[in-house]
Protein backbone atom coordinates (compact mmCIF):
# COMPACT_ATOMS: atom_id res chain seq x y z
CA UNK A 1 0.00 0.00 0.00
CA UNK A 2 1.38 3.74 -0.69
CA UNK A 3 2.11 6.10 1.85
CA UNK A 4 0.07 8.50 0.51
CA UNK A 5 -3.14 6.09 -0.33
CA UNK A 6 -4.40 6.64 3.52
CA UNK A 7 -4.10 10.40 3.22
CA UNK A 8 -5.96 10.18 -0.02
CA UNK A 9 -9.01 8.25 1.69
CA UNK A 10 -9.02 10.51 4.18
CA UNK A 11 -9.28 13.84 2.14
CA UNK A 12 -12.13 11.85 -0.23
CA UNK A 13 -14.31 10.80 2.74
CA UNK A 14 -13.81 14.35 4.49
CA UNK A 15 -14.58 15.83 0.99
CA UNK A 16 -17.99 13.47 0.60
CA UNK A 17 -18.71 14.52 3.89
CA UNK A 18 -18.63 18.61 3.25
CA UNK A 19 -20.79 17.65 0.10
CA UNK A 20 -23.31 15.96 2.15
CA UNK A 21 -23.22 18.42 4.99
CA UNK A 22 -23.99 21.50 2.10
CA UNK A 23 -26.88 19.58 0.30
CA UNK A 24 -28.85 18.47 3.25
CA UNK A 25 -28.16 22.30 5.45
CA UNK A 26 -29.90 23.80 2.37
CA UNK A 27 -32.39 21.91 1.74
CA UNK A 28 -33.73 19.52 4.62
CA UNK A 29 -35.95 17.15 2.75
CA UNK A 30 -32.84 16.21 0.50
CA UNK A 31 -31.34 14.28 4.10
CA UNK A 32 -34.51 11.96 3.51
CA UNK A 33 -32.18 9.47 0.85
CA UNK A 34 -29.52 10.35 2.98
CA UNK A 35 -30.71 9.01 6.20
CA UNK A 36 -31.51 5.41 5.47
CA UNK A 37 -35.43 5.09 5.52
CA UNK A 38 -34.04 1.47 6.52
CA UNK A 39 -33.59 1.90 9.53
CA UNK A 40 -37.35 3.14 10.33
CA UNK A 41 -38.62 -0.20 10.93
CA UNK A 42 -35.92 -1.31 13.52
CA UNK A 43 -36.64 1.68 15.26
CA UNK A 44 -40.07 1.28 15.48
CA UNK A 45 -39.22 -2.70 16.64
CA UNK A 46 -36.95 -1.46 19.81
CA UNK A 47 -39.26 1.58 20.93
CA UNK A 48 -42.06 -1.07 21.10
CA UNK A 49 -40.33 -3.73 22.91
CA UNK A 50 -39.12 -1.47 25.86
CA UNK A 51 -42.55 0.71 25.77
CA UNK A 52 -43.75 -3.10 26.74
CA UNK A 53 -40.80 -3.90 29.07
CA UNK A 54 -41.59 -0.74 30.58
CA UNK A 55 -45.23 -1.16 31.68
CA UNK A 56 -44.70 -4.93 32.04
CA UNK A 57 -42.63 -3.88 34.88
CA UNK A 58 -43.97 -1.71 36.54
CA UNK A 59 -44.58 -3.13 39.95
CA UNK A 60 -48.32 -3.93 40.89
CA UNK A 61 -49.64 -5.54 44.18
CA UNK A 62 -50.82 -8.34 41.37
CA UNK A 63 -47.46 -9.35 40.68
CA UNK A 64 -45.80 -9.36 43.96
CA UNK A 65 -48.88 -11.57 45.40
CA UNK A 66 -47.99 -14.05 42.25
CA UNK A 67 -44.55 -14.07 42.95
CA UNK A 68 -45.25 -14.72 46.67
CA UNK A 69 -46.98 -17.77 45.52
CA UNK A 70 -44.62 -18.61 42.58
CA UNK A 71 -43.74 -22.15 43.46
CA UNK A 72 -47.54 -23.49 43.23
CA UNK A 73 -48.28 -21.33 40.34
CA UNK A 74 -45.45 -21.33 38.42
CA UNK A 75 -47.12 -22.30 35.56
CA UNK A 76 -50.10 -20.19 35.50
CA UNK A 77 -48.20 -17.07 36.48
CA UNK A 78 -46.39 -17.89 32.91
CA UNK A 79 -49.69 -18.12 31.42
CA UNK A 80 -50.93 -14.83 33.13
CA UNK A 81 -47.91 -12.81 32.40
CA UNK A 82 -48.84 -13.23 28.39
CA UNK A 83 -51.71 -11.93 29.03
CA UNK A 84 -50.47 -9.23 30.55
CA UNK A 85 -48.43 -8.04 27.13
CA UNK A 86 -50.77 -8.83 24.79
CA UNK A 87 -53.17 -6.80 27.37
CA UNK A 88 -50.77 -4.09 27.31
CA UNK A 89 -50.12 -3.86 23.72
CA UNK A 90 -53.98 -3.72 22.99
CA UNK A 91 -54.89 -1.32 25.99
CA UNK A 92 -51.69 0.98 24.47
CA UNK A 93 -53.19 0.85 20.76
CA UNK A 94 -57.15 1.85 22.42
CA UNK A 95 -55.58 4.91 24.04
CA UNK A 96 -53.98 5.34 20.85
CA UNK A 97 -56.87 5.40 19.06
CA UNK A 98 -59.39 7.48 21.49
CA UNK A 99 -56.31 10.10 21.11
CA UNK A 100 -56.49 10.56 17.91
CA UNK A 101 -60.92 10.15 18.00
CA UNK A 102 -60.51 13.58 20.82
CA UNK A 103 -58.42 15.14 18.46
CA UNK A 104 -60.14 14.55 15.20
CA UNK A 105 -63.42 15.44 17.31
CA UNK A 106 -62.64 18.99 18.28
CA UNK A 107 -60.63 19.31 14.71
CA UNK A 108 -63.10 18.21 12.41
CA UNK A 109 -61.36 20.02 9.57
CA UNK A 110 -57.75 18.21 10.46
CA UNK A 111 -56.25 15.75 8.72
CA UNK A 112 -54.16 13.76 10.98
CA UNK A 113 -52.16 11.05 11.00
CA UNK A 114 -51.23 9.35 14.25
CA UNK A 115 -47.90 8.75 15.03
CA UNK A 116 -45.42 6.94 17.39
CA UNK A 117 -41.94 7.91 18.61
CA UNK A 118 -39.28 5.86 17.71
CA UNK A 119 -36.19 7.92 18.77
CA UNK A 120 -34.67 10.70 20.86
CA UNK A 121 -31.82 11.89 20.15
CA UNK A 122 -28.80 11.80 22.80
CA UNK A 123 -27.68 15.52 21.18
CA UNK A 124 -31.19 17.36 21.34
CA UNK A 125 -31.34 19.22 24.21
CA UNK A 126 -34.67 20.52 23.50
CA UNK A 127 -35.98 16.77 23.47
CA UNK A 128 -36.96 16.62 20.02
CA UNK A 129 -37.69 13.26 19.05
CA UNK A 130 -38.21 11.06 15.40
CA UNK A 131 -41.86 9.85 14.89
CA UNK A 132 -42.42 7.15 12.23
CA UNK A 133 -44.60 8.77 10.06
CA UNK A 134 -42.71 10.40 6.65
CA UNK A 135 -43.34 11.37 3.02
CA UNK A 136 -44.67 8.15 1.98
CA UNK A 137 -47.72 8.81 4.37
CA UNK A 138 -48.05 13.02 3.45
CA UNK A 139 -46.32 14.59 5.95
CA UNK A 140 -44.52 17.86 5.23
CA UNK A 141 -41.75 20.42 6.97
CA UNK A 142 -43.27 22.60 8.98
CA UNK A 143 -46.98 20.10 9.45
CA UNK A 144 -47.90 20.71 13.56
CA UNK A 145 -47.45 17.93 15.84
CA UNK A 146 -49.87 17.38 18.50
CA UNK A 147 -51.17 15.45 21.02
CA UNK A 148 -54.94 15.39 22.50
CA UNK A 149 -53.33 17.57 25.26
CA UNK A 150 -52.18 20.48 23.07
CA UNK A 151 -49.68 21.37 20.71
CA UNK A 152 -45.96 19.70 20.88
CA UNK A 153 -43.92 20.93 17.83
CA UNK A 154 -43.69 20.82 13.79
CA UNK A 155 -41.44 18.67 11.80
CA UNK A 156 -38.46 20.17 10.85
CA UNK A 157 -37.09 17.39 8.97
CA UNK A 158 -38.84 14.46 6.81
CA UNK A 159 -37.43 11.38 4.70
CA UNK A 160 -39.69 8.95 3.35
CA UNK A 161 -40.82 6.61 6.33
CA UNK A 162 -39.73 8.89 9.29
CA UNK A 163 -39.68 12.79 10.27
CA UNK A 164 -38.00 15.15 13.24
CA UNK A 165 -39.84 16.89 15.23
CA UNK A 166 -38.99 20.11 16.96
CA UNK A 167 -40.84 20.84 20.25
CA UNK A 168 -42.02 24.33 20.97
CA UNK A 169 -39.37 23.95 23.74
CA UNK A 170 -36.95 25.49 21.66
CA UNK A 171 -35.36 28.30 21.15
CA UNK A 172 -36.20 28.11 17.31
CA UNK A 173 -40.08 27.04 18.12
CA UNK A 174 -41.21 30.34 16.88
CA UNK A 175 -45.40 29.66 17.19
CA UNK A 176 -47.57 32.18 17.60
CA UNK A 177 -49.98 32.39 20.17
CA UNK A 178 -52.58 34.04 22.08
CA UNK A 179 -54.17 34.19 25.80
CA UNK A 180 -57.07 33.24 25.10
CA UNK A 181 -58.64 35.26 27.95
CA UNK A 182 -57.00 38.50 27.35
CA UNK A 183 -56.66 38.47 23.25
CA UNK A 184 -52.13 39.07 24.22
CA UNK A 185 -50.39 37.69 21.42
CA UNK A 186 -46.91 37.02 21.39
CA UNK A 187 -44.29 33.76 19.65
CA UNK A 188 -43.07 31.23 21.59
CA UNK A 189 -39.24 30.91 22.26
CA UNK A 190 -37.82 28.39 24.62
CA UNK A 191 -34.60 27.88 26.68
CA UNK A 192 -32.30 25.35 27.59
CA UNK A 193 -33.39 26.11 31.72
CA UNK A 194 -36.86 26.09 30.52
CA UNK A 195 -36.75 22.96 28.53
CA UNK A 196 -35.31 21.13 31.22
CA UNK A 197 -38.87 21.84 33.03
CA UNK A 198 -40.61 20.97 30.33
CA UNK A 199 -41.60 24.51 29.74
CA UNK A 200 -40.84 27.21 27.40
CA UNK A 201 -41.93 31.10 27.08
CA UNK A 202 -44.35 33.47 25.27
CA UNK A 203 -41.99 36.03 24.29
CA UNK A 204 -42.80 39.80 22.85
CA UNK A 205 -45.93 40.28 24.56
CA UNK A 206 -47.07 44.30 24.65
CA UNK A 207 -45.59 46.19 27.61
CA UNK A 208 -49.59 46.88 29.32
CA UNK A 209 -50.13 43.10 28.83
CA UNK A 210 -52.94 41.81 31.55
CA UNK A 211 -52.30 37.96 31.19
CA UNK A 212 -52.05 36.12 34.58
CA UNK A 213 -50.85 32.82 36.11
CA UNK A 214 -52.88 30.49 34.58
CA UNK A 215 -54.72 31.68 32.01
CA UNK A 216 -54.80 29.38 29.09
CA UNK A 217 -52.60 29.80 25.56
CA UNK A 218 -53.50 28.79 22.13
CA UNK A 219 -52.16 28.88 18.55
CA UNK A 220 -53.43 32.31 17.16
CA UNK A 221 -53.00 31.41 13.46
CA UNK A 222 -50.81 34.10 12.52
CA UNK A 223 -48.29 32.85 9.63
CA UNK A 224 -50.07 30.38 8.36
CA UNK A 225 -47.87 27.02 9.91
CA UNK A 226 -50.14 26.29 12.66
CA UNK A 227 -53.78 26.44 13.14
CA UNK A 228 -55.58 28.52 15.35
CA UNK A 229 -56.99 28.02 18.51
CA UNK A 230 -54.85 24.38 19.83
CA UNK A 231 -54.20 24.53 22.62
CA UNK A 232 -50.62 25.44 24.03
CA UNK A 233 -50.39 25.17 27.98
CA UNK A 234 -51.43 27.76 30.96
CA UNK A 235 -49.22 30.74 32.17
CA UNK A 236 -47.08 29.72 34.92
CA UNK A 237 -45.88 32.99 35.76
CA UNK A 238 -45.18 36.69 34.24
CA UNK A 239 -41.75 37.48 34.21
CA UNK A 240 -39.04 40.24 32.71
CA UNK A 241 -36.88 38.28 30.08
CA UNK A 242 -33.36 38.67 31.28
CA UNK A 243 -31.78 38.76 28.13
CA UNK A 244 -33.99 41.61 26.37
CA UNK A 245 -35.98 43.35 29.19
CA UNK A 246 -39.06 42.55 27.56
CA UNK A 247 -42.61 41.24 29.27
CA UNK A 248 -42.98 37.49 28.83
CA UNK A 249 -44.32 34.48 30.09
CA UNK A 250 -44.08 30.94 31.07
CA UNK A 251 -45.80 28.99 29.61
CA UNK A 252 -46.25 25.25 31.19
CA UNK A 253 -47.40 23.08 28.11
CA UNK A 254 -50.44 20.63 28.44
CA UNK A 255 -48.29 17.88 27.00
CA UNK A 256 -45.31 16.66 28.70
CA UNK A 257 -42.91 16.44 25.69
CA UNK A 258 -40.23 14.83 27.67
CA UNK A 259 -41.90 11.49 27.85
CA UNK A 260 -43.66 11.49 24.74
CA UNK A 261 -44.52 8.33 23.05
CA UNK A 262 -47.12 8.98 20.71
CA UNK A 263 -48.53 12.11 18.72
CA UNK A 264 -50.17 13.30 16.18
CA UNK A 265 -49.23 14.88 12.63
CA UNK A 266 -51.52 17.72 11.47
CA UNK A 267 -51.25 17.71 7.60
CA UNK A 268 -53.93 20.12 6.72
CA UNK A 269 -56.27 22.03 8.18
CA UNK A 270 -59.02 22.75 6.42
CA UNK A 271 -61.22 25.87 6.06
CA UNK B 1 0.08 -15.41 9.20
CA UNK B 2 -2.20 -14.42 6.56
CA UNK B 3 -5.54 -13.72 7.56
CA UNK B 4 -8.47 -15.63 5.60
CA UNK B 5 -10.76 -13.83 3.57
CA UNK B 6 -13.76 -15.64 5.12
CA UNK B 7 -12.99 -14.37 8.75
CA UNK B 8 -11.66 -10.81 7.26
CA UNK B 9 -15.84 -10.68 6.31
CA UNK B 10 -17.03 -12.24 8.95
CA UNK B 11 -15.13 -9.50 11.45
CA UNK B 12 -16.69 -6.55 9.30
CA UNK B 13 -20.38 -8.05 9.62
CA UNK B 14 -19.35 -8.38 13.91
CA UNK B 15 -18.46 -4.82 13.69
CA UNK B 16 -21.70 -3.86 11.20
CA UNK B 17 -23.54 -5.56 13.77
CA UNK B 18 -21.93 -3.72 16.40
CA UNK B 19 -22.68 -0.21 15.03
CA UNK B 20 -26.34 -1.06 13.82
CA UNK B 21 -26.60 -2.03 17.87
CA UNK B 22 -25.44 0.87 19.48
CA UNK B 23 -27.30 2.97 17.43
CA UNK B 24 -30.53 1.48 17.92
CA UNK B 25 -29.20 1.61 22.04
CA UNK B 26 -28.38 4.99 21.23
CA UNK B 27 -31.63 6.47 20.06
CA UNK B 28 -34.55 4.00 21.58
CA UNK B 29 -36.68 5.97 23.56
CA UNK B 30 -36.09 4.67 27.20
CA UNK B 31 -33.04 2.80 25.76
CA UNK B 32 -30.57 4.15 27.53
CA UNK B 33 -30.76 6.24 30.90
CA UNK B 34 -30.26 9.99 31.24
CA UNK B 35 -27.55 10.09 33.96
CA UNK B 36 -26.68 13.84 35.06
CA UNK B 37 -28.77 15.29 32.61
CA UNK B 38 -26.56 13.55 29.36
CA UNK B 39 -27.05 10.74 27.23
CA UNK B 40 -23.71 8.98 25.58
CA UNK B 41 -23.14 9.27 21.98
CA UNK B 42 -22.35 5.53 22.18
CA UNK B 43 -21.21 5.25 18.09
CA UNK B 44 -18.76 8.28 18.92
CA UNK B 45 -16.96 5.65 21.58
CA UNK B 46 -17.65 3.13 18.79
CA UNK B 47 -15.62 4.20 16.40
CA UNK B 48 -12.60 5.54 18.37
CA UNK B 49 -12.38 2.32 19.99
CA UNK B 50 -12.60 0.36 16.37
CA UNK B 51 -9.85 3.26 15.06
CA UNK B 52 -7.97 1.13 18.01
CA UNK B 53 -7.78 -2.02 16.65
CA UNK B 54 -7.54 -1.56 12.71
CA UNK B 55 -5.58 0.10 10.30
CA UNK B 56 -6.15 3.69 8.71
CA UNK B 57 -8.78 2.85 5.68
CA UNK B 58 -10.76 0.65 7.84
CA UNK B 59 -10.76 2.83 10.93
CA UNK B 60 -11.67 5.93 8.48
CA UNK B 61 -14.25 4.08 6.42
CA UNK B 62 -15.90 2.39 10.25
CA UNK B 63 -16.01 6.00 11.65
CA UNK B 64 -17.58 7.10 8.56
CA UNK B 65 -20.64 4.66 8.75
CA UNK B 66 -20.69 5.51 12.61
CA UNK B 67 -20.89 9.41 11.90
CA UNK B 68 -23.25 8.75 9.14
CA UNK B 69 -25.42 6.78 11.44
CA UNK B 70 -25.03 9.22 14.44
CA UNK B 71 -25.97 11.94 11.62
CA UNK B 72 -28.85 10.47 10.07
CA UNK B 73 -30.65 9.85 13.40
CA UNK B 74 -30.33 13.47 14.99
CA UNK B 75 -31.26 16.84 14.07
CA UNK B 76 -29.05 18.66 12.13
CA UNK B 77 -26.95 18.94 8.83
CA UNK B 78 -25.94 15.41 8.09
CA UNK B 79 -21.73 14.92 7.85
CA UNK B 80 -20.81 16.69 11.23
CA UNK B 81 -20.10 13.48 13.26
CA UNK B 82 -18.92 11.91 9.45
CA UNK B 83 -15.58 14.57 9.01
CA UNK B 84 -15.01 14.47 12.66
CA UNK B 85 -15.34 10.67 13.13
CA UNK B 86 -13.53 9.90 9.44
CA UNK B 87 -10.64 12.73 10.90
CA UNK B 88 -10.35 11.01 14.57
CA UNK B 89 -10.74 7.66 13.63
CA UNK B 90 -7.43 8.31 11.31
CA UNK B 91 -5.43 10.07 13.88
CA UNK B 92 -6.20 7.45 16.09
CA UNK B 93 -5.68 4.75 14.14
CA UNK B 94 -2.18 6.41 13.03
CA UNK B 95 -1.20 6.89 16.77
CA UNK B 96 -2.11 2.99 17.57
CA UNK B 97 -0.23 1.63 14.86
CA UNK B 98 2.73 3.70 15.15
CA UNK B 99 3.90 5.59 18.24
CA UNK B 100 1.59 4.55 21.28
CA UNK B 101 1.30 0.88 22.74
CA UNK B 102 -2.23 0.04 23.55
CA UNK B 103 -2.90 -0.11 27.16
CA UNK B 104 -5.56 1.08 29.63
CA UNK B 105 -4.09 4.06 30.17
CA UNK B 106 -3.25 5.18 26.25
CA UNK B 107 -7.28 3.92 25.79
CA UNK B 108 -8.34 6.22 28.21
CA UNK B 109 -6.43 9.49 27.04
CA UNK B 110 -7.10 8.47 23.26
CA UNK B 111 -10.38 9.29 24.71
CA UNK B 112 -9.73 11.94 26.25
CA UNK B 113 -7.75 13.72 23.10
CA UNK B 114 -10.76 12.91 21.11
CA UNK B 115 -14.41 12.59 22.74
CA UNK B 116 -14.60 16.22 24.56
CA UNK B 117 -13.47 17.59 21.55
CA UNK B 118 -15.69 16.73 19.82
CA UNK B 119 -18.33 17.48 21.79
CA UNK B 120 -17.07 20.88 22.52
CA UNK B 121 -17.17 21.27 18.50
CA UNK B 122 -21.07 20.05 19.06
CA UNK B 123 -21.46 22.83 21.12
CA UNK B 124 -19.89 25.98 19.66
CA UNK B 125 -21.38 24.47 15.88
CA UNK B 126 -25.44 23.73 17.87
CA UNK B 127 -25.54 25.84 20.61
CA UNK B 128 -23.15 29.21 20.69
CA UNK B 129 -23.18 29.85 16.87
CA UNK B 130 -26.88 30.05 17.02
CA UNK B 131 -26.93 32.37 19.87
CA UNK B 132 -29.12 30.42 22.29
CA UNK B 133 -29.18 31.88 25.89
CA UNK B 134 -27.33 30.06 29.06
CA UNK B 135 -24.70 28.40 27.38
CA UNK B 136 -22.86 28.01 31.03
CA UNK B 137 -25.98 26.63 31.73
CA UNK B 138 -26.13 24.31 28.68
CA UNK B 139 -22.63 22.86 28.78
CA UNK B 140 -22.55 22.41 32.82
CA UNK B 141 -25.80 20.57 32.74
CA UNK B 142 -26.20 18.46 29.83
CA UNK B 143 -22.69 18.74 27.71
CA UNK B 144 -20.24 17.97 30.73
CA UNK B 145 -22.46 14.72 31.29
CA UNK B 146 -22.67 13.44 27.78
CA UNK B 147 -18.94 13.55 27.86
CA UNK B 148 -18.53 11.68 30.38
CA UNK B 149 -21.38 9.15 29.67
CA UNK B 150 -19.82 8.66 26.37
CA UNK B 151 -16.36 8.29 27.70
CA UNK B 152 -17.23 5.21 30.34
CA UNK B 153 -18.14 3.36 27.29
CA UNK B 154 -14.91 3.36 25.46
CA UNK B 155 -13.40 0.95 27.36
CA UNK B 156 -15.87 -2.18 27.02
CA UNK B 157 -16.04 -1.33 23.13
CA UNK B 158 -12.28 -1.06 23.03
CA UNK B 159 -12.19 -4.73 24.86
CA UNK B 160 -15.02 -5.91 22.77
CA UNK B 161 -13.33 -4.71 19.65
CA UNK B 162 -9.80 -5.77 20.54
CA UNK B 163 -11.37 -9.23 21.18
CA UNK B 164 -13.38 -9.99 17.88
CA UNK B 165 -9.63 -8.24 15.76
CA UNK B 166 -7.71 -10.59 18.20
CA UNK B 167 -9.35 -13.56 17.20
CA UNK B 168 -9.80 -13.22 13.74
CA UNK B 169 -5.96 -12.91 13.83
CA UNK B 170 -5.81 -9.04 12.47
CA UNK B 171 -4.05 -7.64 15.92
CA UNK B 172 -1.39 -9.16 17.28
CA UNK B 173 -1.20 -9.80 21.31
Amino acid sequence: MSKGRPFRVLMGLVALFLVMALLSAGNRDISGWLTGDWLTPLQQFTAKGTETLRQTLSPTPATEELLAENSRLQEENRRLQDMVVDYYNIRREKEELERFYRIKREHRSFTLVPSTVIGRDPDEGFYGFTLDKGSEDGVRVNDPVMTENGLVGQVCEVSFKSCKVCTILSPEAGVGAVVSRTGDSGLLEGNVRLADEGKTRLMNLPSRHTVQVGDIVVTSGYGGTFPENIKIGQVGATILDDYTGMPAAVIEPFEDIRTLSSAVIVLESGT
Amino acid sequence: MEVSYGRRVGKYLLYGAEILAGVLWQITPYGLPEIGGGKAVILAALAISLAMVEQEIPAMLLGAVCGWMTDSTSQGVVGFYGVLLVIACFGVSVACRYYIRRNRLTVLLLGLVTIPPLFLLHFWVYYILPGYEDGGYMFVRHYLARIVYTLAFLPPCYGLNRLIARRVGTLRR
